[in-house]
């Protein structure tokens, strides 16, 4: 039993840090805190939804259209509107991504209604069984595809010239403009990356758990938690933090019940931020 | 030091003869207002009283402190329900469960306080943020506080008009005294002290002003007028469940209406409030569908066109570059 809760808190974990690094890249670049990163997951989840009800296919062929769209309004949201009040400070952008974030959720009001959606595929109730643990085939995957677009993004981040750029604007914005970077567009870049990743993820948590419009609140966090434990912008912490966050979470249903899930999940962050708010590793690594 | 702060202080504390008297006329008409309006008008304007007290409760901490308290509804939903259980389990009479909000805000506030306001503002707004989410959870879970089914408080004893203006007052009453309270604040050290913090934090601390004591009675203060005004919401209301007083609209208009009104000034975001609240009554209260995307949208929209409200646009000329100002100071 205890085996089959920690194979399952890790396999959510998977997907809770690749949540948490969407999250933490925009911080740690750009230092805004995306208030609307749940709502945009929860987006990525319906336009699956929309997808699979339309034209009936399987639900992990619609990750990267999800992806693209989010990835696409994300460029156009930081290029024409965050941009602008860039150097306002942590109290504007917040508030900026605030409006966005209660705007959003309107959006997807008005598209779907205020109902529960889920996706269900026809093999998402086989599994397979090692050593007496139960793994559903759907966890496995959505599992791999998650740590599999965590770990691309890492890759990307360090060994691209776009993602050099990125860093470099993170480091020292002046000096990234004199040896010709465009910051607008690799802001712009991060926001949209950040948004992509988390578009994709909606696609995976709307196939294990049904959503509504109003959960990204929850997502959010969740988000913060992961991020938080990872330290902000740092996203093999973030990983690290998803694993955590991913055991807490089936933990605290095993031991508390379901309906003190959210409030071990709420009491649990607000006591990392008092006791470990630098998370694991003890400093920021981007920014 | 005058173009700081153009109405709060100067123009109404030492300001000339016009702004007085344009001042005493509101003021007056305000406090006379329930005896010629119909019963509709008097709880619009008192509703936009709660809101021109939630708006000052953020402004103190957000807009002076500039730290952002994200889920201060949490104050407004703890208020209501100590007035609720008190007044149902306990038989209190109102007074002492409205003081005894107010007193359960603060003592909430300065304990949580000590604890997440020693981090840096975006670590505090994410832990709002939970704690507020965390109080809608834990209130819904409670038996004594009737869980999602909310709690039915005593009813005010009085016909309808009656119950109209006393809370007509109540709230008129708390919003000035909530507003005096940020005009003699932001005349005295205490705000002094709180702008630093807000302009520089590290600068703040080595000219001697230690900020965590300073952030925690502001976020006290804001604490006791948003608790009070849940508490008179519980008992005009006469039903309170968790979905009624953790609403997610309230929370970021009290923000929209310090930001548009002017953070960081004295009426700034009462004026926010009224604008808001009348505007949202008699123009998109039809469109209910609609209204978190015209929340969120005028709220975007006024961080980027009027970030420092429109208080600031007092007594300048209208001009296009006004309103772009913000943009070219701010853009990257």
């Amino acid at each position: 039993m205890i085996l089959q809760m920690i194979i399952n808190g890790l396999l959510v974990g998977g997907l809770y840090a690749s949540i948490g690094v969407a999250f933490s890249l925009v911080y740690g670049i750009m230092g805004i805190i995306n208030l609307a990163q749940g709502t945009q997951i929860i987006l990525g989840a319906y336009l699956t939804c929309a997808m699979v009800q339309f034209f009936h296919i399987d639900p992990f062929l619609t990750l990267p259209v999800s992806a693209l769209v989010l990835f696409g309004s994300g460029y156009a949201t930081q290029r024409c509107i965050i941009n602008m009040v860039g150097k306002g400070g942590v109290v504007l952008t917040s508030l900026l991504t605030f409006g966005l974030n209660l705007a959003l959720i309107n959006i997807i009001l008005l598209v779907w209604n205020a109902d529960f959606r889920g996706v269900n595929p026809s093999y998402s109730g086989k599994n397979f069984e090692v050593l007496g643990v139960t793994i559903p085939y759907v966890r496995l995957a959505v599992f791999f595809v998650a740590v599999l677009a965590t770990v691309s993004l890492h890759w990307f981040l360090g060994h691209t010239q776009t993602g050099n750029a990125i860093h470099a604007s993170a480091q020292n914005k002046r000096a990234a403009q004199i040896v010709g970077i465009n910051i607008r567009h690799s802001y712009a870049l991060t926001f949209a990356i950040s948004s992509g990743l988390a578009g994709g993820m909606g696609t995976l948590y709307v196939i294990l758990k049904p959503v509504s419009p109003f959960s990204g609140a929850d997502l959010l966090m969740i988000l913060f938690l992961v991020a938080v434990l990872g330290g902000l912008g740092n996203i093999p912490g973030a990983l690290l933090g998803g694993m955590v966050m991913g055991l807490t979470d089936s933990f605290s249903v095993l031991c508390l019940g379901m309906q003190y899930q959210k409030i071990v999940l709420f009491l649990g962050f607000i006591l990392v931020l008092i006791f470990l708010p630098r998370g694991f590793f003890g400093r920021r690594f981007y920014g | 030091m005058a173009d700081r702060d153009p109405l709060g202080r100067k123009a109404i504390a030492d300001g000339n003869w016009k702004t007085r008297s344009i001042f005493a006329v509101l003021l007056l008409s305000a406090f006379l207002a329930p005896l010629v309006l119909r019963g509709y008008w008097v709880r619009l304007l008192a509703n936009v009283f709660m809101f021109g007290i939630l708006a000052q409760g953020v402004n103190i901490i957000a807009g002076y402190c500039g730290y952002l308290s994200l889920g201060n509804i949490l104050f407004f939903g703890l208020g209501a329900y100590v007035t609720a259980v008190l007044m149902t389990h306990f038989a209190v009479p109102f007074p002492v469960a409205f003081a005894a909000s107010g007193a359960g805000a603060v003592l909430f506030s300065a304990g949580i306080g000590l604890l997440i306001l020693r981090l840096k503002g975006q670590y505090f707004l994410m832990a709002t943020l939970a704690l507020s989410e965390l109080m809608r959870e834990i209130i819904s879970s409670l038996d004594i506080t009737g869980g999602g089914r909310g709690l039915t408080l005593p009813m005010f004893i009085g016909g309808a008009a009656a119950v109209n203006n006393f809370f007509y007052y109540l709230m008129l009453l708390l919003m000035l005294v909530c507003t005096f309270c940020i005009w003699l604040i932001d005349r005295s050290y205490l705000g002094l002290a709180f702008k630093a913090i807000k302009f520089d934090e590290d600068a703040a601390s080595v000219m001697g002003i230690d900020p965590p004591p300073y952030k925690t009675a502001a976020w006290a203060i804001s604490a006791l007028f948003t608790g009070f005004a849940g508490s008179a919401f519980a008992y005009w209301m006469g039903y309170i469940d968790p979905g009624v007083v953790f609403e997610i609209t309230p929370s970021i208009k009290m923000y929209l209406m310090m930001v548009l009104g002017g953070a960081g000034t004295v009426w700034g975001p009462v004026a926010g409030a009224l604008f808001i609240e009348l505007v949202s009554e008699l123009a998109w209260s039809r469109f209910m569908e609609y209204q978190f995307l015209i929340v969120g949208s005028i709220l975007v929209l006024t961080c980027l066109f009027t970030p420092k409200g429109l208080m600031d646009l007092l007594g300048k000329k209208i001009t296009l570059s006004l309103f772009t100002k913000g943009i070219r100071e701010n853009r990257i």
